[in-house]
């Protein structure tokens, strides 16, 4: 087997290889874009799929079942589907574009591996192709211009499609508001108050169990709570400062390490953090109620319902959750991290013979009432539309078993233009008790983080920073690790370690580390794209805007 | 004859240490075992360890009735079977020759082989080679390119050649053709090496990932490697689920449990009845006489 087990090594190797092969075997893009379809012919084009594993015993496979069969009956174009490994989709697309054999329309998440299809020139550009043939996709980028600008790649053509989602918090941190009472606190609202709290609730019993048991605030080194710090100081390494100016280094990392150390010293968080890979033993500790603050993704308010909410109020009935906005600093005051509003998820192969239909396919999946289908299912027979137009499931199994794995069908399906259903608000089912709740909670979180406060995730949401070439990814990835390890010796180290020494090493470690390339890198990148960018700024004003039409439905 | 002190403490040393890293590989394969016997709200809440809680074979049942994972099990079943059979026939076949001394130029023949364990064409190439051949989307693409593994085929030249020539000539006194002496004389002889070379090649088809994903493109002929990796792997990619309802499709972690513990028994089965050869394999040649 020494061929087959060698092959993860030799997809390293063939990278390099597979990106000359692919730019050097593909010379002309577009040059089948005269091809009319409307022949009377249908067209046939292909489509990727991500595949997860998760098509239901007898439903067929992702790429041949009922709604394949569907689009192929209902849409503008024959689509054959080539499943992706959703997990594998960099070295699979790597090989059938090298191959020649990739589909024409290729849906990724992945910006870095849409940023390489660009830079190996896989990608044809959409600009014309969407000005002749396009309805709905022309119609949802008028409305939203972000959408346009997030699709346009250095060359100042149009690239990619995607959709519009919701901006909503990711992250909610929690307290525990039974707790406070318990103890008489008030919710912290700087960071002084902060560790205050935190203290209060390693050593006062806020459970009352008569034992000392209880954590402060969550592990923050690995799991979902390991972003809360960063968020409240906005320690990132690409950062816009006052001035609108690109900032990029680790200055802002120094006043999270001391945070942190200062917390550590108090005794508030379980000192074996490091030992904890996941965050796992921290989530535990949590659920079974026995730490007061800690931050959850909640990128899904719906499954947290279901999942984290549920188990929590199950093993402990009297907990109760409040969402703090988080504490002001001698940094500022920060939100956490928000959803990508504009969210890029196709490209089209510069090889693809048939690039209207293929446009044609892409307004079809746009349109609401089709996208819908692949989240619903079939009106009438999954899912049924109450008088004000809110969908509901007829039959939870059949829908579980029919559509629930459909999902990535809708890779380009902008929600919130299905009016009011389409808003998380809208989504919980008051009935069960655990969703009632997290939409209490959803509330709160709304409330406590959108704002006009700046995001504590640095310049922009990391589907939107550029790719660096690739050697000086390398050093930036090798620094940044090597600055996050002297500031965790500083968090742990005592007397023996400081941040003040820490942040001298770290100062030291980026200038030779290669900071100061890094940094020109960035600069130039900013000073040439900064009107193309969307940072959170832009971000909030499509808040804003969905919002307002929230209202006005 | 009585072990002294210093032997006692060795050997007592000796097992808690063993039994130390015996428990340390056997730890996480119950936690596996548990979860995929535990109820769904408990390995939610991480209370699952080492014992299953709120037993149940619920996890079991979702996985066979909801996921495609007998298809891919018997499609493993199907690339190990007829892959190890291929292999171990065409694995004799070149290492017979070899092992011979009247074999013009085998040294040449044996450094080619060698030459690609060390060199060899990358990924992107070998897809085109075998694009070409037309065996994407074939189990061919799986079994052909790695048909002999050189490290297996040297294992077995040598095996062979420590085979004593006077066997060899007493069945050729007796009458016995080149294809004779191998059938009735050599593997006969072999068969602890051949064991355990065709539980390598069946471990390595079982487990074979990389190459399916790369060259099978039809999911109802995925093995179940990449239907498990598939599973196990989906759940961590954060950016699929700015849409909230996306999670929905998410393999729950007592079924993929279920899953690992459905690939990981054909091999676990197979292993104490080869154990006897596996000794024999490792005393292969120690006495001479």
């Amino acid at each position: 087997m020494s061929m087959l087990s060698r092959l993860p090594k030799l997809l390293l190797i063939s990278g390099l290889v597979g990106s000359m092969l692919a730019g050097c075997s593909n010379n002309n893009p577009a040059a089948g874009s005269e091809n009319a379809t409307d022949s009377g012919k249908r067209a046939s084009i292909s489509s990727t799929i991500y595949d997860r594993g998760a098509v239901p015993n007898g439903m067929g496979t992702i790429e041949d079942n009922m709604w394949t069969k569907w689009i192929n009956e209902n849409g503008p174009a024959n689509v054959k589907f080539v499943a992706i490994p959703r997990w594998e989709s960099q070295s699979k697309l790597n090989v059938l574009l090298a191959s020649g054999s990739a589909p024409d329309l290729i849906f990724e998440f992945g910006t870095s591996i849409r940023n390489q299809l660009f830079d190996q020139k896989q990608l044809m550009p959409l600009d014309d192709l969407i000005e002749q043939h396009s309805v709905e996709y022309k119609a949802l980028m008028e409305k939203y211009p972000q959408l346009k600008q997030a699709g346009i790649k250095s060359d100042g053509k149009l690239y990619e499609v995607g959709r519009m989602n919701e901006v909503y918090p990711l992250v909610s941190v929690f307290i525990r508001e039974d707790w406070l009472q318990n103890l008489g606190l008030d919710v912290p609202t700087t960071e002084e108050e902060f560790l205050a709290v935190a203290k209060a609730f390693t050593e006062q019993d806020p459970d009352g169990n008569g034992v000392d048991d209880t954590y402060g605030v969550g592990g923050f080194e690995f799991g979902d709570n390991s972003g809360l710090f960063r968020y409240i100081f906005n320690a990132n390494w690409v950062n816009l400062d006052e001035n609108g100016e690109i900032q990029v280094g680790p200055e802002r990392l120094k006043k999270e390490a001391e945070f942190k150390r200062a917390l550590f010293e108090a005794g508030v968080v379980d000192k074996d953090f490091l030992s904890d890979k996941d965050g796992s033993k921290s989530k535990q500790d949590f659920l079974n109620g026995k730490i007061g603050i800690y931050a959850f993704m909640t990128n899904d308010f719906l499954s947290f319902a279901s999942r984290e909410l549920d188990t929590l109020m199950k093993n402990v009935p009297e907990s109760r959750l409040k969402v703090i906005p988080l504490p002001k600093t001698s940094a500022g005051q920060f939100n956490p991290v928000w959803n990508n509003p504009v969210q890029m998820t196709a490209v089209v192969n510069a090889r693809a013979k048939e690039p209207e239909a293929i446009i044609k396919y892409i307004d079809f999946l746009v349109k609401p009432e089709i996208a819908r289908t692949f989240r619903y299912g079939i009106e009438g027979e999954h899912y049924k539309l109450e008088e004000d137009g809110k969908p509901v499931i007829l039959d939870q199994e059949k829908y579980k078993n029919e559509v629930s794995w459909a999902s990535d069908f809708t890779m380009l399906y902008s929600r919130l233009e299905e009016g009011k259903y389409g808003y998380v608000e809208n989504q919980f089912d008051e009935e069960v008790p655990a969703q009632k709740e997290a939409l209490r909670l959803f509330r709160e979180s709304i409330d406590a983080y959108m704002n006009d406060l700046p995001v504590g995730e640095g310049l922009t949401h990391s589907e939107h920073m550029p790719q660096l070439p690739k050697e000086l990814q390398v050093k930036f990835s090798n620094v940044t690790a090597a600055v996050h390890d002297i500031y965790t010796r500083a968090i742990i180290g005592g007397s023996n370690y400081t941040v003040e020494q820490a942040a001298l090493d770290a100062e030291k470690q980026w200038e030779t580390g290669g900071g100061p390339e890094i940094i020109s890198w960035y600069e130039e990148w900013w000073s040439k794209e900064k009107d193309n960018v969307l940072i959170w700024s832009d971000f909030y004003e499509i808040y804003q805007q969905q919002q307002a039409e929230l209202k006005a439905d | 004859m009585r072990d002294s002190r210093g032997e006692k403490l060795f050997y007592f040393l000796n097992y808690v240490l063993l039994s130390f890293i015996a428990i340390s590989c056997i730890f996480p394969l119950l936690n596996v075992v548990a979860l995929s016997l535990s109820g769904a709200g408990a390995v939610a809440s991480g209370r699952v360890t080492l014992w299953p809680i709120d037993f149940s074979f619920s996890s079991f049942k979702s996985l066979f009735t909801g996921t495609p994972i007998m298809r891919s099990f018997w499609n493993s079943v199907q690339i190990t079977l007829i892959g190890t059979a291929l292999s171990m026939l065409v694995t004799i076949m070149a290492a017979y020759p070899l092992s011979r001394k009247q074999f013009y130029s085998r040294r040449f023949f044996t450094m080619a082989m060698v030459f690609t364990m060390i060199f060899n064409g990358g990924l992107i190439p070998t897809y085109l080679v075998v694009q070409n051949l037309g065996l994407v989307n074939s189990y061919g693409a799986l079994w052909l390119p790695g048909l002999v593994s050189t490290y297996n085929m040297l294992l077995m030249r040598s095996a062979f050649e420590q085979l004593p020539g006077e066997v060899e000539e007493a069945a050729k006194i007796d009458g016995c053709g080149e294809t004779g002496i191998l059938m009735r004389i050599v593997l006969p002889l072999s068969k602890p090496m051949l064991a355990t070379l065709a539980l390598f090649y069946g471990v390595g088809y079982w487990n074979s990932f990389m190459s399916v994903m790369i060259y099978i493109n039809d999911t109802a002929k995925y093995n179940m490697t990449v239907l498990v990796q598939n599973m196990i792997k989906s759940t961590s990619m954060i950016q699929d689920f700015a849409d909230p309802t996306m999670l929905a499709s998410m393999t729950p972690e007592g079924i993929r449990s279920a899953a690992v513990i459905v690939m990981i028994v054909p091999i676990l089965a197979v292993y104490p009845l080869l154990q006897k050869y596996f000794v024999k394999g490792v005393m292969l040649g120690s006495i001479k006489g």
